[in-house]
C-alpha cells in the first residue's frame, strides 16, 4: 500500500447560529463533486448534517505554558485531529464547524502550533457566514461577529435578498473595512459554488495577497481623493503632510469599531535588518490585539518576494516566486486588528525602508 | 544480542492500514490498525487480521494477566479480544473511545473525552470526569493510581477508591503520562515540547524538563528504574531518578547515535538495554552494559511510533506509522 504524504485539507466555517453555517455544510457535502469530507461540528451545532463521518468537538480552549496570553489553541481539535488521521484514509478533506460565538483565532493557531497536525494537516480557509440583514443591524453591537470577518479569507454574504442593494453595499463596505483582503461571495441559501470555497489554500504563503492587484490600483490610486478619515479623530495631532509620502494607505479605522483594517505601502526597497526585528517587535507587543497581518516585501539586495503572515503573534513568512518582468514591484503589509495603534505601526513600518 | 546479529533476525511485516498501537499478549505482536482490525504477529513470521472495530483503534492495551487485548474504537466502542479468539464488547457508545490503559493488578481504565470509565476487569466500570478532554491514560506500576493527562496538568485516581482524587497542577496542555518504577513520580509531556514531574507525596515537589526539539511522548525507565529514557530529540536522553527528588534539580545525560529525531523509547525488562524508534523510521539497540548501540531496522520514512518488549523481555516489538511492523525474538534477557 502507499500512504500519501499529500497534506490533508481543513476548511473552517464560522458564523452566528442562523447565518446559514448548517446550510453551507449540507450543501458542501451533497454536492455532486466526488469527494468525501469528515466533519468537526460543535455540540451546540444545528442538527441535520448529511455525512457519514462527523465528529462532535467541545471546543476546548488551551493556553499554551510559554507565557504568551494570545497563544491559544483549540485542544480537543487536536486530539480530534490527531485521531482522523488515523484512520484508513477515507476522506478527502476535513470541514471544521464553529459555535456561533466562537473565536476563530485558537482555531487557526493550532495549525501554526501543533508540529504533528501541521506535519498531516494544511488549513485551506477560513470561511465565515453571515447573515447579511442581521448584519446590516448588528455589526456594531456584535464584537464576536466582526473578529469572525476579521479572520475570515472568505466571507459568503448570505440571504442578501432580504437586503436592498443600497444596504447591501454598506454592508460590503463594512466587511472591507474590517477585511480589506478577504473575498466576499454573495449568495441567497448560500449557493455558493463549492470550487469558490474548497480548495483555496488561503494560508499558503505564495498566495497571501494573492487577489490583491486591483487593491493595490486602488489604493494608490485613491491616495490622492482619499478622505483620511483618521485625521476627524482627537489623534492630537493631524500636522503630517500628506502630500510627502511616497506610499498610499487605505484608512479603515473609526472609534466604534471593535475590528479595524490598515495598510501601508512603499515603492521603497525593505531593509531586512530592519524589517525583521522590527515585525517581531510588532508580535510581541501588539500580537494579542493583531488578529491578521499579510504582507508582501520587496527586500533590498533580493529578486524574490517576501511573503509574510500572522495570526496574533504566530508569525511565518519566507521567500517565493520572484519579481517578474516588469511587475509593479512594492511592498504592501495589512494588519487587522483591536484598536491596533495605527501611527506607531505605520511610522515603524516606513522606517523599516532603505534609506539613501 | 549483537544489534547486527539482531537485525537479520528481525521479521518484518508490512500491512495495508496505518499501524495506530501495539501490544505483547505472550509472544504474539498485535499490531493495531487504522481500519480497525488488529494484526496478530508470531514468531514464525505469520499473522492473522482480526476485525474489530468500524473506524480506527485509537487506543490498545494488553491486561497484566498476558490473556487479553482492549481496543478503543473511533466508532464508538471498546472491545477484549481473548488469547482464545474470544472477543467481546465492554463499552458502546457515541463518542470516540479515546485512550484505554491495564494495570498491573487487574483494572482497565479507558476514556471518551472528559469521561473516564474505571473497572476491575469483568466487571461494571465507575465513572469519573475530568475537568477537560484525556489525552493519555496510564496506572503506576505499583497499581496505586491512574493518571489522566489533561488540560492544566495530570488527574490521579485511586483504582480501590475512585473517589480519592489528587490533581497535578502545572499549566498548559498535557499529552502522555507515565509513572517511575517505584511509583513515586508522576511524569507528563506536554505540548511546548517539554516533560513535566510530580513528587506524588509532596506535589509542590515537581520540575519542568525542557529543551526538545520535539514532543517527547514517549517515556519509558530503565528496568532498575534508576533513569528515564525519553524520545523528543536527536539523541537519548536519560534524567536520573537516584535521589530522593528524582531529576528534580539535577541534569541529563545525553547518548548519540542514530540519524534523526528519537520518537519512541522502551527498556527491556531484567536488562540493560533499550529499544529506540527514530521518527525518520529506524529502530536501534543501544546497551548502557557497553555503550554499545546499532541500528537493527533501517529508516524507511515513516517515524517509529511505538517500541515493546514482551512482559518476560524476550520479544522485542515495533511499528511504524506506515503499517510496517517488525518482531524479534531476543532469547532470554
Amino acid at each position: 500500500m502507499t500512504i500519501s504524504n499529500e497534506k490533508t485539507p481543513i476548511t473552517v466555517l464560522t458564523g452566528y447560529l442562523g447565518a446559514g453555517k448548517t446550510t453551507l455544510l449540507n450543501r458542501i457535502l451533497t454536492e455532486n463533486h466526488g469527494k468525501k469530507y469528515a466533519v468537526i461540528v460543535n455540540e451546540f451545532g444545528e442538527i441535520g448534517i448529511d455525512n457519514d463521518l462527523v465528529v462532535d468537538a467541545d471546543e476546548e480552549i488551551f493556553e499554551m505554558n510559554n507565557g504568551c496570553i494570545c497563544c491559544t489553541v483549540r485542544g480537543d481539535l487536536i486530539r480530534i485531529l490527531a485521531g482522523l488521521m488515523k484512520r484508513t484514509r477515507d476522506f478527502d478533506g476535513i470541514l471544521v464547524e464553529t459555535t456561533g460565538l466562537a473565536d476563530p483565532g485558537p482555531v487557526a493557531q493550532t495549525f501554526f502550533v501543533d508540529e504533528d497536525i501541521a506535519a498531516k494537516t494544511k488549513l485551506d480557509a477560513i470561511i465565515t457566514v453571515v447573515d447579511a440583514k442581521h448584519l446590516f443591524l448588528e455589526i456594531d453591537r456584535a464584537p464576536e461577529a466582526q473578529e469572525q470577518i476579521a479572520f475570515a479569507d472568505i466571507v459568503v454574504l448570505n440571504k442578501i435578498d432580504t437586503v436592498s442593494d443600497d444596504d447591501l453595499r454598506t454592508v460590503e463596505a463594512r466587511i472591507r473595512r474590517i477585511n480589506p483582503t478577504c473575498r466576499i461571495e454573495r449568495a441567497e441559501r448560500c449557493n455558493v459554488p463549492i470550487d469558490h470555497l474548497l480548495g483555496q489554500n488561503a494560508f499558503a504563503l505564495d498566495r497571501i495577497l494573492d487577489d490583491d492587484a486591483d487593491f493595490l490600483q486602488k489604493d494608490f490610486d485613491d491616495h490622492d481623493g482619499h478622505d483620511h478619515e483618521h485625521c476627524d479623530h482627537d489623534h492630537g495631532k493631524c500636522d503630517h503632510d500628506h502630500a510627502d509620502h511616497d506610499h498610499g494607505h487605505l484608512d479603515a479605522s473609526r472609534h466604534d469599531d471593535h475590528v479595524s483594517s490598515f495598510s501601508f505601502m512603499t515603492r521603497d526597497k525593505i531593509d531586512p535588518e530592519k524589517f525583521f526585528p522590527w515585525i517581531q517587535m510588532i508580535g510581541q507587543e501588539f500580537g494579542i490585539d493583531m488578529l491578521r497581518m499579510k504582507g508582501i516585501l520587496d527586500i533590498k539586495d533580493d529578486n524574490r518576494r517576501y511573503v509574510a503572515q500572522a495570526v496574533h503573534m504566530m508569525l511565518e513568512g519566507d521567500f517565493q516566486r520572484e519579481w517578474r518582468e516588469g511587475e509593479d514591484r512594492y511592498s504592501r503589509i495589512v494588519f487587522i486588528g483591536r484598536n491596533l495603534p495605527r501611527d506607531i505601526i505605520e511610522d515603524g513600518f516606513m522606517k523599516t525602508r532603505v534609506t539613501a | 544480542m549483537d544489534p547486527f546479529d539482531a537485525a537479520g533476525a528481525v521479521l518484518h511485516y508490512r500491512f495495508e492500514a496505518q499501524a495506530t498501537a501495539c501490544a505483547f499478549i505472550g509472544s504474539v505482536l498485535a499490531v493495531a490498525g487504522g481500519d480497525g482490525a488488529v494484526r496478530l504477529c508470531a514468531v514464525d513470521g505469520s499473522s492473522k487480521k482480526i476485525s474489530l472495530h468500524d473506524g480506527a483503534i485509537l487506543s490498545m492495551a494488553s491486561n497484566a494477566k498476558g490473556d487479553a487485548l482492549y481496543t478503543a474504537g473511533d466508532d464508538g466502542n471498546l472491545k477484549r479480544l481473548g488469547a482464545d479468539g474470544a472477543i467481546s464488547d465492554i463499552h458502546t457508545g457515541r463518542k470516540w473511545v479515546d485512550c484505554v490503559s491495564c494495570s498491573q493488578r487487574g483494572h482497565v481504565a479507558w476514556s471518551c473525552g472528559k469521561t473516564i470509565y474505571l473497572a476491575k476487569e469483568g466487571e461494571e466500570p465507575v465513572e469519573i470526569t475530568a475537568p477537560s478532554s484525556v489525552s493519555a491514560l496510564a496506572f503506576s506500576p505499583d497499581g496505586k493510581w491512574l493518571g489522566a493527562a489533561v488540560y492544566g496538568g495530570a488527574l490521579l485516581i485511586s483504582p480501590n477508591k475512585p473517589e480519592t482524587t489528587k490533581f497535578l497542577e502545572w499549566k498548559g496542555s498535557h499529552v502522555a503520562i507515565g509513572f517511575s518504577t517505584d511509583g513515586r513520580f508522576c511524569v507528563t509531556a506536554m505540548l511546548e515540547n517539554s516533560l513535566h514531574i510530580w513528587k506524588i507525596a509532596t506535589p509542590e515537589k515537581h520540575g519542568n524538563m525542557g529543551g526538545y526539539p520535539a514532543k517527547p511522548v514517549s517515556f519509558d525507565w530503565m528496568a532498575d528504574g534508576r533513569s528515564m529514557l525519553t524520545a523528543g530529540a536527536d539523541v537519548l536522553v536519560t534524567w536520573p531518578f537516584t535521589g530522593s527528588d528524582g531529576p528534580i534539580g539535577q541534569n541529563a545525560a545525553v547518548f548519540e547515535g542514530g540519524v534523526g529525531i528519537v520518537r519512541s523509547v522502551r527498556a527491556r525488562p531484567s536488562s540493560r538495554q533499550v529499544l529506540i524508534g527514530y521518527a525518520a523510521g529506524g529502530v536501534a539497540l543501544f546497551d548502557r552494559k557497553d555503550d554499545s548501540y546499532g541500528y537493527i531496522a533501517e529508516a524507511d520514512g515513516s517515524p517509529v511510533i511505538d517500541v515493546r518488549f514482551s512482559p518476560d523481555g524476550r520479544m522485542a516489538g515495533f511499528i511504524r506509522e506506515n503499517g510496517t511492523a517488525g518482531l524479534l525474538d531476543m532469547g532470554k534477557p
